[in-house]
């Protein structure tokens, strides 16, 4: 395996390892079976990229987080969160450029720089969504049932899109 | 040597599992932030969504136009060719890589098989290149080779099927070889051997009277004015022969390493033959080849020149090796009801282990045709003494059973020196195969011998 693959994949395991260490931080009671599942499941990606293991790995770590911590209260707990944000990012990201050229062969700088620029771009664009949900949550506002209603439709709308721009290229008869 | 070429392969774009984890995930933890009013779920899906999103607004819109080809159509053993890729990308394309499964008797360079490269916007035709060298004889299928190419952030690959180009055939590389002395029956028309018979040639055969039809250019003055009488200089007419080499296929003994490393039977038989007909075709003599044993080696008929040395190292390179199926017995047994012309040198390569070889050529020799055999058995297997570590490459449960293979090996041995001296004793001259000279002292004894008075069955 190429050296570039090797550093590759450390990444991998290190960002899902602070992933896992950040919510075993942050949540009063642990759940140690996840833990030590996701623990495996981190040596089985790095090992095997492509497979679909990966993204149990990943469904396992936001499960955990959102099973073992309570909803952010304090500005450490917020920070806390980004860094899990950023830390999943970066798992899906080594992930993919891993799966996506040959194990033995070196990953060609440019698409080292490429990936790392869209990933920095994607890092940024989360801090927003994170802003406002710290904001959100420190105002305490009363939620209203019809914007939760709309919150869901939009979701939905936006499955739909994605799922309808997805879609395999048919041949047309 | 003109380049192949090549194959244009064709693939879809797919969803890769990544994309589909991006997109999955990123809806789900929305999904969850906003059922379950957990903004954290909302903001660690968010990174992926983002993701996702990009991946598909930024998809490749048309299929990346790839050529595959070998670029040598022919190899020498030890000669090199490229496993080429040639991709022109398009828009969303960025990422592109290429592997080869391992291929017996092949070098790589890089020796990981496989390499990758990055295209940028508006990127010119890039070419994913591995080098790959045969070490031995014999028809190479480089590959099958995996190859994919990717769009933004992994979320789409395309990805033909497996490729396998057509075998590239390698060419024996013949070992150096040449013999001094004459064929024993040059009964052509034009070549460079010394015929019994008396014509236009470039050896002396005697000075003699002249005779009514002479040529004048050919009195030779100085005897004339001694004797007061005209003589001229009779000459041996140059003829050229036909050499028939047959190629011992029925076994394949000892282990072969390449062309830098150890040789089996049957790779110092395919030399040897690729070397004598090399020599001879060059003298100007016709030269067959018959492959016993071989499936699928047709029977090459003797010819002349310099594109008949070219056919015959195909066809060379074409021999595999019999699996001793009784298939193999019937077509050796029809492979050796074979035409012999009279005067035709037979040559046969073989490692003398087949009884029906080497009754074969004492049949040749008592229907009158000149043959030699030459044994390729390797030299370091023809002691009964061979070494442990070489045992393996007599029978696959060497490891196991030491003590009985080698014994039956020295079996196999007795049994082989009694064949050949039998062989031998009915007229069959056989020599090791060492290079240069192998032939020399056998074809000066069959010369003497074809000279002699003697019996033939026809």
């Amino acid at each position: 395996m190429s050296r570039s693959q090797l550093v590759l994949r450390g990444l991998l395991t290190v960002a899902s390892l602070t992933f896992l260490a950040l919510t075993l931080a942050w949540s009063p009671h642990p759940i140690v079976v996840l833990a030590i599942g996701i623990v495996a499941l981190t040596v089985y990606a790095a090992v095997e990229p492509d497979s679909g293991l990966v993204t149990v790995l990943l469904g396992a770590q936001a499960l955990h987080w959102a099973a073992a911590v309570p909803v952010p209260t304090t500005t450490g707990a917020w920070v806390a969160l980004l860094g899990a944000a950023w830390s999943g990012l970066v798992l899906h990201l080594t992930a993919s450029l891993a799966a996506s050229l040959p194990g033995p062969a070196p990953v060609p700088v440019p698409s080292l720089r490429r990936w790392a620029r869209r990933g920095a771009v994607v890092a940024a664009a989360t801090v927003p969504v994170w802003a406002v949900a710290l904001l959100a949550g420190q105002e305490s506002a009363r939620g209203q049932v019809s914007l939760t209603y709309a919150a869901i439709a939009a979701i939905a709308l936006l499955a739909f899109a994605t799922w309808l721009l997805s879609r395999e290229d048919r041949p047309r008869p | 040597m003109t380049t192949s070429p090549g194959r244009r392969l064709e693939a879809r774009w797919r969803v890769t599992s990544a994309h589909l984890r991006a997109l999955f995930l990123g809806l789900l933890l929305a999904g969850i932030g906003v059922l379950l009013r957990r903004p954290d779920a909302l903001v660690i899906g968010a990174p992926l969504l983002v993701v996702g999103l990009w991946a598909t607004a930024s998809r490749p819109r048309s299929a990346p136009t790839v050529v595959a080809r070998l670029v040598h159509p022919l190899l020498r053993e030890g000669q090199a060719t490229r496993w080429r890729a040639t991709i022109s990308p398009g828009p969303g394309i960025e990422e592109a890589g290429l592997a080869l499964l391992p291929t017996p008797h092949t070098e790589y360079t890089p020796g990981h098989r496989t390499t990758a490269t990055a295209f940028a916007r508006d990127d010119q035709p890039r070419s994913l290149e591995v080098i790959c060298r045969s070490t031995r004889w014999g028809r190479r299928p480089l590959g099958p080779a995996i190859l994919a190419v990717s769009g933004p952030f992994g979320a789409f690959r395309w990805e033909p099927p497996a490729v396998s180009l057509p075998a590239i055939p390698t060419v024996p590389l013949p070992d150096t070889f040449s013999a001094r002395v004459p064929v024993p029956h040059p009964d052509g028309l034009v070549g460079q051997n010394r015929s019994h018979h008396q014509g236009s040639g470039g050896e002396l055969d005697q000075i003699r009277p002249f005779r009514f039809g002479d040529r004048l250019r050919r009195v030779h003055w100085p005897v004339s004015v001694r004797t007061g009488e005209l003589h001229v200089t009779a000459t041996h007419a140059d003829q050229d022969t036909e050499i028939l080499l047959l190629v011992d296929a029925m076994h394949d003994i000892g282990q072969s390493t390449g062309i830098e490393g150890s040789s089996s039977s049957l790779d110092n038989a395919v030399r040897a033959a690729g070397a004598i007909a090399e020599h001879y075709l060059r003298s100007g003599d016709r030269v067959g080849l018959l492959v016993l044993g071989s499936r699928d080696t047709p029977h090459v008929t003797a010819a002349a020149g310099s594109n008949h040395l070219r056919r015959l190292l195909d066809v060379l390179a074409r021999v595999t090796v019999a699996d001793g199926t009784v298939s193999d017995e019937k077509r050796l047994r029809s492979q050796l009801r074979h035409h012999v012309s009279a005067g035709t040198l037979a040559i046969v390569l073989t490692p003398a282990v087949s009884p029906e070889v080497l009754a074969h050529a004492v049949a040749l020799a008592r229907r009158g045709i000149s043959v030699v055999t030459v044994d390729t058995l390797p030299a370091e297997l023809a002691s009964p003494g061979i070494p442990q570590e070489s045992l393996a490459q007599l029978a696959s449960t060497a490891d196991e059973h030491p003590t009985e293979t080698r014994l039956a090996w020295r079996l196999r041995l007795l049994e082989r020196h009694r064949e050949m001296t039998r062989a031998r004793e009915a007229g069959v001259p056989i020599v090791p195969w060492a290079g240069p000279g192998t032939l020399d002292l056998v074809l000066r004894d069959l010369g003497r011998r074809s000279r002699a008075p003697r019996v033939v069955s026809r």
